[in-house]
């Protein structure tokens, strides 16, 4: 499964909160129709250079599906504190 | 001693808790109440490599700075992989950039099998840095 949302969570202090969520399934939709058009150029690139397309893409979408489940955290001096998860 | 009975007798050395509620969470583990999460420590079953990282405040008063970053093993493994895909060059680049630095590491040879090898002999890697008198704990485990 690809990354469909990341939370980023920034604290500062006890008083200061936010909390982001990044809806990232909607980039993928909107990313769909040049994916659409750019993959058999990048395909007829590769494929110039001596690559295998079909290798290459897999290797992509493998790294992209593994993404989801990362998680961040970074705990700083006078009670800063960022946190990032992807789901 | 399992994770959960270490946060609790963590928090309640740190004065988050006080010693009733500390007994109240430790009798609500032994008895079923609260679920025991502590993570197999075995690669077999591991699904995220953990890097957990502290470090002393610099002055009285600040806080302690953490860092805790957990990677998904699936995306160290796809990683490698797609190293397969760099060019030579590329390559050849970063075995001269590590061996300025002065790791000896040939990025040609290393596989997922490695990967996977070096992983199972991790275990709870613990690294103890002492630098201009200010002490950071590094810890590197599967989970």
């Amino acid at each position: 499964m690809i990354p469909m949302m990341a939370v980023l969570r920034v604290e500062r202090g006890q008083r200061r909160r936010v909390r982001l969520w990044l809806p990232l399934f909607l980039l993928w939709l909107l990313a769909l129709p040049v994916l659409v058009v750019a993959l058999p150029v990048v395909a007829i690139i590769l494929l110039a250079y001596s690559r295998n397309p079909l290798r290459v893409f897999a290797a992509y979408w493998s790294v992209l599906s593994a993404i989801p489940g990362s998680h961040i955290e970074v705990s700083g001096r006078r009670g800063h504190h960022v946190t990032m998860h992807v789901y | 001693m399992s994770e959960n009975r270490k946060r609790i007798l963590e928090m309640l050395a740190n004065g988050r808790i006080s010693a009733d509620e500390a007994e109240r969470l430790l009798n609500a583990l032994e008895n079923g109440h609260i679920v025991d999460d502590t993570p197999a420590r075995t690669f077999g079953t591991s699904k995220y490599l953990r890097i957990l990282v502290e470090r002393e405040p610099e002055r009285d008063g600040d806080e302690q700075t953490k860092v805790n970053i957990r990677v998904p093993l699936q995306l160290l493994r796809a990683g490698v992989k797609l190293k397969g895909l760099l060019p030579e060059d590329a390559r050849d680049q970063m075995n001269e950039a590590l061996r300025e630095k002065g790791v000896d590491f040939d990025v040609n040879q290393f596989k997922v099998e490695n990967l996977d090898e070096m992983l199972a002999n991790l275990n709870d890697l613990s690294i103890d840095i002492d630098k201009k008198s200010r002490k950071a704990k590094v810890r590197i485990f599967c989970e």
